[in-house]
């Protein structure tokens, strides 16, 4: 029912702070015959931390949080959220859960106030004075049926609903996709608040700044498997440097394709200056310093792109 | 080529249904005509033989219509086969016609295709004239199969032109169905537009042929299109082609089209076309006066659900209370004709009826008969509210609430059953009331053994629409559909066709009897029930054992 009251996060007759891990994966495979699902997945996310999960359309995200909430069944492999078995005990995890799927629709002829309301009653012990505030701080008219509210709107509706009942783990499938960004920064905000208060963040997404702006760890998964995992600031062993050097001549183009981690040479000619770009892995840059001691350097550009460009530079290279 | 614009996009999208419908139609429709000169072979009998045939198709004239030209292929064609083909494509037209633009709206496909250069009336004018050709593409066919049929009988007195008239006014027929889908589907959503539009088909097939039986109705026969459509028999040399009902018909096409388009370009995109505009849809409160509303309907799954199906059982209720209202004050006036009736067909009395005319025995042939179809119509319908949960997408969020799954599916079937109580309460209600108020004594016990057998009747297709559903819930409407169909022939055409007891035995509506003749058969109901609560415990393991779609 709903409160009036401010209430807790959901008691549990079993303690989920017991556990270390959020969520653990154990060789989760989801096989849909002929098209792919995910493939032996082994992952831990520990509690408290918001942990980004990235990947093209079609590798494999969705699946993997479907198999979270138990909406479909692993073919092998186990899933344990909060130490507790996806299947066996989805209905005490889903207790601690709030969810936001990438794609959803609610009941047309509700406004938002009933269908926020119909899944208070389902959840049970939500404050609504909280769904209140949230609506205020997301802009959110509640009194418009679903069917009348814009896509960005409509999204505002599931992510007060994965709030409003304060979960433990909070699983966002594309949680931004349709919010203006003035909207996206007030998400960012109750995501980072949700944190502090000691809940966990599973975010799936691809988009890149997003993930480098909140997550603390990143997975990155891609036709069905995880290919990385790691700390935002880990993922720098994938990061590529752009460089922009101008010598005072010739460009030495021999002694730096000798250096192991560097690609896509573009050399660009004027009357006395040569300056050439090109793309460096992070591990190669200490080398590349060396060699260029030798010779003669006007200027050195070193730009760290963002996550998204070292993401498609990083599949450009896997295919 | 079949994408170059919206008119042969819509053909083509409708290909497989072209194929399945105008293939297995046209096969038909040859299997009949030539298999005619086998039913009634040359020899002393073949007098009697028709004479019979009159009879036993004269039997079930509430369901058939007339019968005419019997003694013929084409007339045999029509009498067994052809009356009810209207009604069956119309089924198919008008999911066809909600689904092309309310469908397509619902589903998000058509913003795209209106963000091309093409007016409204363009689109949903190439779409109608699609979905037109389709279906004469698929009763040419039909065409076709009758005259291959006729090409191969002997002295089966059909022509090209009889056999393409007929293939005409099958799908004029069939379409209006299909345009007032697709009117209705303006002020509705799919589903609903759906379920208006097939029981305003019930309604007109069903008044149609009563109106035939009872002259106090008789004008009501004029409201009906199935009554436009049996006028005319271009393969009955007897009754021929009406010019006037086919322009009837053509007519009523063109006059359902003209609103249907003026509602679609005057509503918003999405929205439904309102007369009046509410107030109450264009205020809009702020969110800081927007309290919960403590609603009753949103309290748990049970009473959703109850919310949802009560508007629907309502209306359905009431509707049949209105049949009731016109049926059993007229007990009287009709009870000659249908002891004609009787004492002309055995069949009548082989499938339960009793000869004496009673006021149950009457009630049993113009009332309960249809109430028992209705039911299970009914119970279609709410079925489809359940399956819809998933095939809309809400399960995702729904099952991401701490409810396990049997709890929801159990809730759910719970308060179907107890929207189904109150659907049968309204009728039997009205039903003692009208009896009482007019004079038309009837067996309180039986009677109400009759209306329990409705409520078993709603609560053993639920459950089997619930094991559709948690099988595969985007087909368990229409496979339910076809199996009530199925389930209807068996019980009323199994001794006319000589079909094995045991085909009959598996009809529910064999299963329901004539309660309010004999009294309720306790231990089928009984056992009705106990296979419902079978049905309704494998749904429950198959829906928690299996994926949800997204």
């Amino acid at each position: 029912m709903v409160n009036s009251s401010t209430t807790q996060q959901a008691e549990s007759p079993v303690n989920i702070k017991q556990s270390r891990y959020a969520l653990e994966l154990n060789q989760l495979t989801k096989n849909y015959g002929s098209s792919r699902g995910i493939t032996e997945l082994d992952l831990t996310v520990e509690q408290g931390e918001i942990f980004g999960f990235l990947g093209p359309n079609g590798a494999g995200k969705t699946t993997t949080i479907r198999l979270l909430l138990n909406l479909i069944y692993p073919t092998s492999g186990k899933a344990r959220i909060f130490g507790l078995d996806s299947q066996s005990d989805t209905v005490e995890i889903r207790k601690h859960i709030g969810y936001l799927p990438g794609e959803f629709t609610l009941y047309s002829n509700l406004t938002g106030v009933k269908t926020l309301e119909y899944f208070a009653n389902l959840r049970g012990g939500v404050d609504w004075k909280y769904v209140q505030e949230l609506a205020q701080r997301l802009d959110l008219d509640m009194s418009k049926k679903f069917k009348q509210y814009s896509r960005g709107n409509k999204q505002k509706v599931g992510v007060i609903q994965a709030l409003m009942h304060k979960p433990r783990l909070l699983v966002l499938d594309e949680p931004t996709s349709g919010l203006d960004p003035l909207n996206q920064q007030e998400f960012y905000k109750l995501i980072q608040e949700t944190k502090a208060s000691g809940s966990t963040i599973f975010l799936s997404s691809h988009i890149m700044s997003e993930v480098e702006k909140v997550c603390d760890r990143v997975a990155i998964i891609r036709e069905g498997k995880l290919v990385k995992i790691g700390l935002i600031s880990e993922l720098t062993d994938i990061k590529a440097h752009s460089l922009e050097i101008t010598f005072n001549g010739q460009v030495p183009l021999e002694a730096l394709n000798a250096i192991p981690g560097l690609s896509r040479f573009e050399v660009a000619p004027n009357d006395h200056l040569q300056t050439v770009r090109c793309v460096a892995r992070a591990e190669s840059l200490d080398k590349v310093l060396k060699v260029l001691a030798g010779y003669t350097v006007l200027n050195f550009v070193s730009r760290e792109p963002s996550l998204e460009e070292t993401f498609l530079d990083y599949y450009r290279e896997q295919k | 080529m079949m994408l170059r614009n919206i008119f042969l996009k819509t053909i083509r999208d409708n290909t497989r249904a072209i194929l399945i419908w105008g293939i297995l139609g046209g096969l038909l429709m040859l299997g009949v005509i030539k298999a005619y000169d086998g039913v009634f072979p040359n020899g002393a009998n073949k007098a009697q033989l028709i004479d019979e045939a009159y009879k036993a198709f004269n039997s079930f004239i509430i369901l058939t219509g007339k019968a005419a030209d019997v003694d013929t292929a084409g007339g045999y064609a029509h009498s067994k086969y052809l009356y009810m083909v209207p009604a069956l494509l119309g089924f198919f037209m008008l999911l066809m016609g909600t689904m092309l633009i309310r469908g397509e709206e619902e589903r998000g496909s058509l913003d795209v295709l209106l963000s091309t250069p093409k007016t409204r009336v363009s689109v949903i004018l190439q779409k109608w004239g699609g979905m037109l050709v389709s279906l004469f593409i698929i009763v040419a066919l039909w065409g076709l199969g009758t005259l291959g049929g006729g090409a191969t009988a002997a002295n089966s007195g059909v022509n090209a032109a009889s056999a393409m008239l007929t293939a005409f006014n099958v799908g004029i027929t069939a379409m209006v169905f299909g345009t007032l889908g697709l009117l209705l589907g303006n002020f509705m959503s799919r589903k609903a537009a759906s379920s208006w539009t097939i029981g305003i088909m019930a309604f007109t097939y069903f008044i149609k042929n009563i109106a035939y039986q009872l002259p106090t109705f008789e004008w009501l026969k004029y409201i009906s299109p199935f009554y436009y459509y049996d006028e005319s028999k271009p393969l009955a040399r007897s009754v021929g082609t009406s010019a006037v009902a086919l322009a009837v018909l053509i007519g009523l096409n063109l006059v359902l089209l003209v609103p249907t388009v003026v509602s679609y370009i005057k509503r918003d995109h999405g929205a439904y076309f309102e007369l009046f505009r509410s107030r109450a849809a264009v205020k809009s409160e702020s969110y800081q006066n927007t309290t919960a509303t403590r609603s009753l309907w949103l309290r748990n799954n049970f009473t959703f659900m109850l919310g949802e199906l009560l508007p629907g059982t309502i209306i359905w209720g009431l509707s049949i209370t209105a049949y009731i209202l016109l049926i059993v004050p007229a007990t009287d006036s009709y009870r000659q004709i249908f002891a004609d009736l009787l004492k002309s067909s055995d069949i009548l009395q082989n499938i339960g009826f009793n000869v004496e005319m009673t006021n149950e025995g009457i009630l049993a042939i113009s009332l309960f008969l249809i109430l028992s179809v209705l039911a299970a119509i009914y119970a279609i319908t709410q079925v489809a509210v359940w399956s819809g949960e998933e095939n809309e997408g809400h399960l995702e969020l729904l099952l991401s609430t701490p409810k396990s799954r049997p709890r929801l599916l159990l809730e759910r079937f719970a308060a179907t059953l107890v929207a189904a109580t109150l659907y049968v309460l309204i009728q039997a209600v009205i039903f003692g009331l009208v009896t009482l108020v007019s004079n038309v004594p009837v067996n309180v016990g039986k009677a109400a053994g009759a209306f329990f057998g409705l409520w078993v009747i709603c609560a053993v297709v639920a459950g089997a629409g619930y094991l559709l559903s948690a099988i595969k819930a985007e087909v368990a409407v229409g496979i339910l559909s076809g199996l009530i169909l199925l389930s209807f022939l068996a019980d009323l055409l199994s001794d006319l066709f000589k079909l094995p007891n045991w085909v009959a035995q598996m009809s529910i509506f064999r299963q329901y009897g004539r309660p309010i003749i004999n009294g309720a058969d306790w231990t089928a109901q009984s056992l009705l029930l106990l296979i419902c609560a079978g049905f309704v415990a494998i749904a429950t393991v198959r829906f928690w054992k299996r994926d949800i779609l997204n």
